[in-house]
């Protein structure tokens, strides 16, 4: 019987993130899977909306909950960015799993909390909010790495009923990824042109 | 760049998962995860001959790596983000 220490990690988390009243959203593993694209990955994240001034009640509410932060102190600030690393060993699991906190650090991470959907996930919480697969490719672009890409380019392909382009063409144009766009659209629908952006 | 170098194109692209529930779906990713980790400490075990205590710590270091790693792609995210709304508010 698997352990399915991924998501027992996400509904620990979540629930524990719950005790804080801030608005959250699912970034990691769980919102690749939502928009239909399922692969190994062991990133359990949430994007929370709190002043950098609040962290110690999530940091709490956490700790409370049996996750271990990963440094010390638990918030790593860099540039003004800011981010928390947990770890958390589910009951049965093989490893410790990690659950990172992301800090909401612009206008365009704020709406993508605010227009995040809500997603099912197994557990007493009730559902837990994945963001939206356009906001979620423009998120991709930007970490930028090759997986990143990959994971932009399927989430593209499979959820083109889903995403709204007029918004996800306007992210795009103003966050400077027109030719990382270009690159996935070419990946995603080989036999169609690129949609002319920017 | 040419095409299909980061996804398989559509046409030799595994099955879909868009007909799964979304119960079904977290299920998949999660038993995904499972039978990934099982792999994954395999061979650590077999790198190390068996001993288990070896292989617990070899997985602690690969995990430490893939946190360090993924803190990484993770502030690039975050600063991109404000970098170009500040450049905006300009």
């Amino acid at each position: 019987m698997p352990s399915e220490g991924v998501v027992a990690t996400l509904r620990a988390g979540w629930d524990a993130l719950g005790r804080v009243d801030v608005p959250k959203a699912v970034i990691g593993g769980l919102a690749l899977t939502a928009w239909k694209h399922a692969r190994y990955t062991r990133d359990a994240d949430v994007l929370v909306a709190i002043d950098e001034r609040r962290f110690d009640e999530l940091l709490a509410a956490l700790v409370a909950a049996g996750f271990r932060p990963r440094h010390s102190p638990a918030l790593r600030v860099i540039d003004g960015q800011a981010i928390a690393q947990f770890t958390f060993q589910p009951a049965d699991a093989l490893m410790p799993f990690q659950f990172d906190v992301l800090l909401v650090a612009s206008d365009f991470q704020r709406e993508t909390v605010q227009r995040a959907v809500p997603w099912p996930l197994a557990g007493p919480g009730g559902d837990v909010l994945v963001v939206r697969p356009d906001d979620l490719v423009v998120i991709k672009l930007q970490a930028g790495r090759i997986i990143d890409r990959a994971d932009a380019a399927m989430v593209l392909r499979e959820n083109r009923d889903e995403i709204d382009f007029q918004r996800l063409h306007r992210e795009i144009v103003r966050h400077g990824l027109v030719a990382e766009y270009r690159e996935i659209w070419r990946e995603a629908f080989p036999a169609e042109p690129v949609p002319r952006i920017g | 760049m040419a095409s299909s170098q980061l996804i398989p194109p559509p046409d030799q692209a595994p099955p879909g998962i868009a007909h799964l529930s979304p119960a079904e779906r977290v299920r998949l990713w999660a038993q995904m995860v499972d039978e990934g980790d099982r792999l994954v400490f395999e061979g650590f075990l077999r790198r190390h001959h068996g001993d288990e205590a070896a292989a617990r710590r070899a997985a602690e270091e690969w995990l430490d790596r893939r946190a360090a790693e993924s803190l990484v792609a993770k502030l690039r995210m975050l600063a991109r983000c404000r970098a170009v709304e500040n450049h905006h508010a300009e």
